[in-house]
């Protein structure tokens, strides 16, 4: 066992050993199930013939523009990274190489607050104006709540008020856990590079491609460890939604799978959601699913230059 | 497959009718269809930690442990056709546990566990299986249940051990006690949790064996 001394191991098996394994097993995950445990399997068995499937529609519009929303703002901002990075082949002689890696994040509740939301002004907006009516403030639950009428349209300004000072740092732990099986692997530098069936899983997601890249930043270069992958297709868990896109991209940092160049996507019940392959992105986080605009890559003109 | 076959199997063998529910599932469609994997699915979760356990107390490795029992399923998976629907799917899987773990014995020249006592154990799991298998509570709630019935001596030093993850000496140093009386208390906490544990499910399989 990892935290045990062979002197307080019980050397009189069987009865001995298998309380020792029960505890174990219960204080790791107590009476629930092990779903990384599970996924791994299903992903091997089950749904090892089951691949998402890819649509011939490469281009979809989004129904659901709210998905556009970012959640709710993360007031946490990662303020120490503790990057455990372990690397090992499991089995000699095995036919596929597994690598497990576990991230260790201590967050504090001080910083700065990320962006919750980016509206972009639509071109036939008008330019904004100085308001000059009166402005009524009420106090709402807390909030201050200022109605304006501009131009027979109603507004309401919320005011939020926050402490004018930094809460003391109160960490939490987080710990990611990521198994890659894959046919073959090799070392290019600070990257690992996984080859032929190559199987990624997280408690979140399962992902499956034919080649992916895992930059192994170390604890002294402060990075955090992500992986490129290539013609991927995601199974995610909590969304039970399934997508392949041409480049998928995990960041540990934030425990977030963003998927460029979607090719396909099936939600919860089989539907297929709008959206525009060309100009967004998919981000996977936790139990959501996200559509955001992606950066418009711009590519050389492929047609041969005139003589001049 | 003899599908008269399933007239034999006892009603509490829930997770062996469900195997062979997508046994015949499978005979009865060229195609593997979504009933036969969510059966599959239903036998993994069913099973999975208890295999665990056992994998465990074979190779006192955690990784180890999960890989054998991963590549068990796989195995039970591929070899699905050729399963004997008269028998356990419990007794199955730890058929095919053990032999991974012969497997990493004979790959890794690892100590050899007894005959005698790898029959005790196994007979130790196939009743936390059952117990599993034809009632709520798995061997894990039961352990919920003994915990808090041990000595207050005992369960501070299994907790600082086990579910703080503290090595043997430092629950010497954080109980004061000495590292013999630790290893004394560990041994004697286990083997009241295991009796306890066992009592607990033979006393639900005999009611449920008079109900």
């Amino acid at each position: 066992m990892e935290n045990e001394s062979t002197n307080f191991t019980d050397p009189t098996p069987p009865g001995g050993a298998l309380a020792d394994a029960l505890l174990h097993e219960h204080a790791r995950l107590g009476t629930s199930d092990d779903e990384e445990l599970i996924s791994r399997i299903l992903v091997r068995t089950v749904n090892k013939t089951n691949a998402a499937p890819v649509s011939p529609a490469a281009a979809h519009r989004m129904a659901v523009r709210e998905w556009m929303q970012l959640g709710g703002a993360v007031a946490a901002v990662i303020a120490l990274l503790l990057i455990a990075l372990s690397m090992f082949n499991v089995r000699d002689g095995a036919s596929s190489d597994t690598f497990h890696m576990t991230v260790k994040f201590v967050e504090a509740a001080e910083g700065d607050i990320q962006v919750a939301s980016v509206d972009l002004p639509k071109p036939d907006q008008k330019p904004a104006r100085p308001f000059q009516g009166q402005v009524l403030p009420q106090v709402v639950n807390g909030e201050t709540v200022s109605s304006v009428t501009i131009e027979d349209q109603d507004f309401n300004l919320i005011t939020y008020f926050e402490q004018s000072f930094k809460s003391p740092p109160a960490k939490a732990t987080r710990i990611d856990s990521i198994t890659i099986i894959a046919g073959r692997s090799t070392r290019d530098g600070d990257e690992l590079i996984f080859e032929g069936n190559v199987i990624v899983t997280h408690h979140d997601f399962v992902l499956k491609t034919d080649s992916l890249r895992l930059v192994t930043a170390s604890q002294k270069s402060g990075q955090v460890p992500s992986f490129i992958a290539e013609f991927a297709e995601i199974s995610h868990l909590a969304t039970n939604s399934k997508a392949s896109a041409r480049k998928v991209v995990f960041d540990t940092a934030t425990s977030s799978l963003v998927a460029h160049g979607v090719v396909s996507l099936t939600g919860a019940n089989g539907g297929h959601p709008e959206f525009d392959s060309a100009s967004e992105r998919l981000v996977f986080q936790g139990d959501t699913l996200k559509i955001l605009p992606d950066k418009v890559e711009a590519y050389a003109n492929p047609l041969p230059l005139e003589p001049r | 497959m003899n599908f008269q076959s399933q007239n034999i199997i006892p009603d509490a063998n829930k997770g062996l009718k469900m195997y062979l529910r997508a046994v015949i599932a499978e005979e009865n469609s060229a195609l593997s269809g979504p009933a036969e994997e969510k059966d599959f699915e239903t036998l993994v979760r069913e099973n999975h930690r208890e295999l665990l356990v056992y994998a465990l107390a074979l190779t006192k490795n955690p990784t180890t442990a999960k890989d054998i029992v991963q590549d068990s399923f796989v195995v039970a998976f591929q070899k699905r056709e050729t399963f004997d629907v008269t028998r356990d799917f419990g007794t199955w899987m730890r058929g095919i546990v053990r032999n991974k773990w012969r497997e990493w014995i004979r790959k890794n020249s690892r100590y050899q566990l007894s005959e005698d006592d790898l029959a005790i154990m196994d007979a130790d799991i196939a009743r936390w299986q059952g117990e599993k298998a034809t009632g709520d509570s798995s061997a894990f709630d039961r352990l919920d249940q003994c915990l808090k019935r041990l000595p207050d001596n005992l369960r501070e030093t299994i907790h600082s051990f086990y579910y703080e993850g503290r090595t043997g000496e430092e629950v010497s140093d954080v109980l004061g006690i000495a590292p013999a009386a630790v290893r004394k208390r560990l041994q004697r906490a286990r083997e009241m949790l295991k009796d306890c544990v066992d009592r607990k499910i033979e006393a639900a399989a005999a009611e449920l064996r008079n109900s």
